[in-house]
């Protein structure tokens, strides 16, 4: 197995934008590692750069300089249909607004992503595990946004990524729920050692992260490593 | 309106184009077959009236049975009213040109008349190649064909009566005139150009010889045109009650003369009362296909307003904020459809005013001898029909947007909950629904998801569908006349017809040499004359065919049921008649018709059975019912013989040999009459070209619409699986199954109302005389199926290109 050292690699990372005459950096030299199995927090304020890192990271957008190395394999290489089997089989996402389809129920929403994977984990059985074995069937307008965000949660990891990036998941949620689905992406990463890395605007967040980097004006302003990370419930915002 | 908001508008326009684009696609084509077939009967009608002001068409014919001599002329002249009067000389007589006997009617033309302009110059010639014929031994004629050969400019032509007794110099000078131009004119409409006592009764060609040749004591009839009736159109009440009152005064002169006067009006003209028919059922079709385009329409510029209303939910909040009015806010969308539809108006008018009635009078042209059609600017169909479709968008938009207007500012900045799912009907069958695969079961679940849009498809691609077929379906009824009249109904390969006035020993000539021709395997006698047939009034033009030997008849006419094709056996208790003719005169079997021959012969006859025929009228009856019925010996003028080997050569050897015999009027190869036929059908091919490409735009803009704005409101589902990992062929395969398989549905619907198009269509289009063949070819219904699938594939291609470039970063940010 490859090394569990630099299972993620930022190198001279740059993406520019051009809007009208006006040039974006929107990601400017960004660089840092990630390990295996690590619970990963990026903070900033809006705009600093950090869902810019996190599409480039998912292969849902391509940098203009730098390399991005992940389990080894140089991504910034990709051409598009390579791209979308590194999303397909490496990548699972979780966006604030949940993003399901609406017109399937919570079941088919995971069977969407489990169904064009090589080796999927059953849908029943991991929404069983994140807690909705009671709604299988219910179409997404019917759940909670709380029970919404897990289906989303269930339907990454339904793939077996190797890497669930979540941008903002709490972000349209009230705080109890937040904290659950927190709770729940940590022990997804302590339980069955998912590298997980999650996108905030929320400081608070940090303490029960592995490792936190902040990012700010489009750079890595710190990266801290956090050899004692706190559980979800002793964390308050 | 402010102008910062006109200004939103435009660049709304701009930044929606391929939307616009849609609407603007849709209302020109509906208005552009809306009003191209909606004016073709008025500018046929106008073309018509044009011909007949200019060519001098006569309101009046009168005929005497003595004649007309210079007093009728002058009491004629003395009446009120008459604008012009012109009397003439004409007889039926058997022509000889290039070895072919035909019967022709003659006319006299006055030389001095043809130079001057005055009112006494009616039924005027148009020439249209050569010249008008300046002296003596001069004649034009129509151009026209004479068994497949053409009639040459330079021809001589050689008169006879045709009547053994009678001597062609006791009707004109001269025997013998030179062809010097063709012609055409008003009084002849159509190629049909009435019957005669000669020959078979059928007359060939019209033939003009100056009025100083004939040398008759008196003149046949006289040609008259009437001061009320100037400027008046003849399709027109007006025009008909004006001549109406002129006939019965002119009648009123007759009586004083003592003498028997026909006053006819044009109905008497062959062809006249059927151009009026045909138009009107030009306007039958007008009245339903283009209002399906415009349903059509109207419900496209519905759905992509209602999702332009549904985008800008948030902007008209903001608008309301900002303490617009509900109509100033409503005022963007209203602009919107109306700059499409004004545009799609003109677009569509400037188009359809021109193609439709010119392609529809190009097919007609094959039936009626009518200069090329006149197609006026109409302004105030362009008026009614632009207004039409800024009322079809404005009351589009009003209904996309009203419910949006009523909303308080707040809610609308609230993004609109997303629909919910629903489970189908067939979930509930989970013997079934457990068998489909996952993506069956989310296509499945979508196609009930968007109602609006399944109706909309409905129509539009089954709309497509349907009217291919029909056109399709048009095309095999008239092509396959040909090869069912000539191919199963009528077998025999030649008929020879003979002059029932000659010399018994020319006739017994004929015959031996028809029999010792070796390629003639049989030869059947028969009696073949041009009568007229009716029942309550209506009345049709038949050909009563009585075979001498009624048992030999079906080897060379297939006389038998339409639907069973069950043969049928002629008897003496009464006649067999065709399918249309039965329709026409509404008889069944059982039924009694009136045979008339003249106006004062008439026979009642009862009808023993119908059988199949697609072209004229034939009435078979046997000889000895005949004799019965007539009261008259049975006299033989025609010969069905049947080929050996049927090929050109040997038909011109059959004719060569016939050529001397004074008592041969025509031979007729079923070969030539196969050809001419053909030619007919080629030039309905336009028709259907133009309703496939009409069928195929029309479809292709409302799939196009449709999976445009599809696509447009999945954006989100869309970039969704993208994140998930989907290729972009299992993107579109995710996105198009439904289209696909709508497309497939709608094709079977489509199908099936073809059949009802292609019936109403078939009905409409057909004329008195000839019958469609009912069934459309399985091509037909391949190809119609199969074109639409093309169109359908081709939307989905492009379709597939705009899949590829939506970004899923830009979709996924935030709710819209």
């Amino acid at each position: 197995m490859f090394s569990m050292e630099g299972f993620v690699q930022f190198k001279k990372v740059y993406k520019r934008y051009k809007m009208g005459e006006v040039t974006i950096n929107a990601a400017n030299g960004i660089d840092f590692e990630i390990n295996k199995g690590e619970f990963v927090v990026i903070v900033g304020p809006s705009g600093a750069g950090k869902t810019t890192v996190l599409n480039i990271l998912g292969g849902m957008d391509t940098c203009n300089e730098g390399e991005i190395i992940v389990d080894g394999e140089l991504i910034n290489e990709y051409k598009p249909k390579q791209l979308i089997s590194y999303r397909r089989y490496d990548i699972g996402f979780v966006f604030q607004f949940y993003n399901l389809i609406q017109n399937l129920t919570a079941k088919e929403n995971v069977e969407l992503a489990s169904q064009i994977c090589k080796d999927p984990l059953d849908a029943e059985k991991i929404l069983i595990e994140v807690g909705l074995g009671e709604r299988l069937g219910n179409f997404p307008a019917q759940l909670s946004g709380g029970e919404q965000q897990r289906v989303a949660i269930a339907r990454a990891l339904a793939k077996k990524p190797k890497l669930l990036l979540c941008d903002e998941p709490t972000g349209a949620l009230d705080y109890n729920t937040g904290k659950s689905i927190l709770k729940l992406l940590q022990d997804t990463c302590r339980i069955n050692g998912m590298t997980v890395i999650v996108i905030t605007h929320n400081m608070a967040i940090a303490p029960m992260a592995d490792r936190i980097i902040k990012i700010k004006n489009s750079k890595v302003e710190s990266i801290v490593l956090n050899s004692n990370p706190t559980t979800v419930e002793r964390i308050e915002w | 309106m402010k102008s910062a908001h006109f200004k939103d508008t435009l660049r709304e326009l701009w930044r929606t184009r391929s939307r616009f684009l849609a609407i603007f696609a849709i209302i020109a084509l509906g208005t552009g077959f809306f009003a191209g077939i909606k004016v073709t009967c008025p500018d046929m009608k106008l073309t018509a009236d044009k011909y007949f002001e200019e060519y001098h068409l006569m309101d009046l014919k009168l005929i005497s049975t003595y004649g007309l001599n210079q007093d009728d002329i002058s009491a004629i002249k003395g009446a009120d009213g008459i604008k012009g009067i012109m009397p003439a000389y004409s007889i039926d007589a058997i022509i000889k040109t290039n070895d072919e006997d035909r019967v022709a009617k003659i006319h006299s033309i006055s030389l001095e008349k043809l130079k001057s302009s005055d009112n006494g110059y009616i039924n005027r010639l148009k020439v249209i190649s050569g010249r008008l014929p300046e002296k003596s031994g001069e004649c034009v004629v129509e151009k026209s064909k004479i068994a497949g050969r053409n009639i040459e400019l330079g021809d001589k032509i050689t008169l006879n009566t045709g009547k053994e007794d009678k001597a062609i110099s006791d009707f004109v000078n001269k025997d013998t005139f030179e062809i010097v131009g063709y012609v055409e004119t008003p009084y002849y409409l159509t190629f049909e150009k009435g019957t005669s006592t000669l020959g078979n009764g059928a007359v060939s060609l019209y033939v003009f010889i100056p009025e100083e040749d004939f040398n008759m004591k008196v003149f046949t009839e006289a040609f008259v045109t009437l001061d009320n009736t100037s400027g008046l159109s003849a399709f027109t009440e007006n025009y008909k009650s004006a001549v109406a009152a002129k006939k019965a005064e002119l009648e009123g002169v007759a009586k004083a003369k003592e003498a028997q006067w026909y006053v006819l009006d044009r109905n008497s003209n062959a062809g006249y009362a059927s151009y009026e028919d045909d138009t009107g059922r030009v306007d039958a079709i007008a009245k339903i296909f283009p209002v399906f385009f415009f349903i059509v329409a109207a419900f496209v510029c519905l759905t992509t307003m209602t999702r332009m209303v549904e985008e800008q939910r948030t902007q008209i909040g903001t608008y309301k904020a900002l303490g617009y009015g509900n109509l100033a806010i409503a005022s963007k969308f209203l602009i919107y459809a109306a700059i499409a539809s004004v545009f799609g108006s003109i677009a569509g008018l400037s188009g359809g005013l021109k193609l439709f009635p010119y392609v529809i009078a190009d097919a007609y042209s094959m039936l009626y001898r009518v200069p090329p059609i006149i197609m006026p600017f109409r302004i105030d169909y362009v008026f009614w029909i632009t207004l039409g479709a800024l009322a079809c968008t404005s009351t589009a938009v009003y209904f996309a947007c009203y419910k949006e207007l009523w909303e308080h500012p707040a809610s609308l900045m609230r993004p609109k909950s997303p629909k919910m799912g629903k489970r189908v009907l067939l979930e509930r069958v989970p013997f079934i629904w457990s068998r489909l695969n996952f993506f069956s079961k989310v296509t499945i679940r979508n196609l009930f998801r968007y109602k609006k849009r399944l109706i909309m498809t409905l129509l539009g691609v089954a709309g497509c569908t349907a009217l291919m077929l029909a056109g399709f379906g048009l095309r095999d009824g008239i092509s396959s006349i040909v090869p069912k009249q000539y191919g199963e109904v009528f077998k025999y390969n030649s008929m020879i017809i003979i002059d029932e006035n000659a010399k018994a020993a020319n006739k017994t000539d004929a015959v031996n040499i028809l029999e010792s021709n070796k390629n003639i395997k049989e030869m059947l006698n028969i009696r073949l004359k041009n009568l007229e047939a009716g029942k309550n009034d209506e009345w049709q033009k038949i050909n009563l065919l009585i075979p001498e030997d009624a048992n030999k008849i079906d080897k060379f006419i297939s006389i038998h049921e339409m639907a069973s094709k069950k043969p049928i056996e002629l008897t003496d208790d009464g006649v067999v008649i065709g399918e249309k003719l039965a329709k026409i005169l509404k008889v069944k079997v059982g039924s009694e018709i009136t045979i008339k021959e003249g106006e004062f012969k008439k026979v009642v006859v009862k009808v023993t059975a119908i059988n199949e025929n697609y072209t004229l009228h034939y009435v078979y009856m046997t000889p000895a019912l005949y004799e019965k019925a007539f009261g008259e010996k049975l006299v033989l003028n025609s010969i069905l013989a049947n080929m050996q080997e049927v090929s050109k050569p040997a038909e011109d050897k059959i004719s060569g040999d016939l050529v001397d015999n004074n008592a041969i009027l025509q031979v007729n190869f079923t070969s030539s009459n196969k050809k001419s036929f053909s030619d007919m059908v080629n030039s309905l091919n336009s028709i259907v070209f133009v309703m496939i490409i009409s069928a195929g735009t029309l479809a292709f803009v409302v799939l196009y619409n449709l999976t445009n704005i599809n696509i447009t409101e999945r954006v989100r589902e869309i970039a969704s699986i993208k994140v998930l990992g989907f290729y972009d062929l299992e993107v579109s395969k995710y996105v198009f199954r439904e289209n696909i398989i709508l497309t497939l549905i709608d094709i079977c619907f489509g199908l099936l109302g073809g059949i009802v198009l292609n019936k109403f269509v078939l009905q409409t289009s057909e004329t008195d005389v000839v019958m469609f063949g009912r069934e459309i070819y399985w091509s037909s219904y391949a190809l119609s199926a199969a074109l639409t699938v093309a169109f359908a594939v081709f939307v989905n291609i492009i379709m597939h290109f705009k899949l590829k470039k939506i970004s899923m970063i830009e979709s996924l940010k935030s709710i819209e």
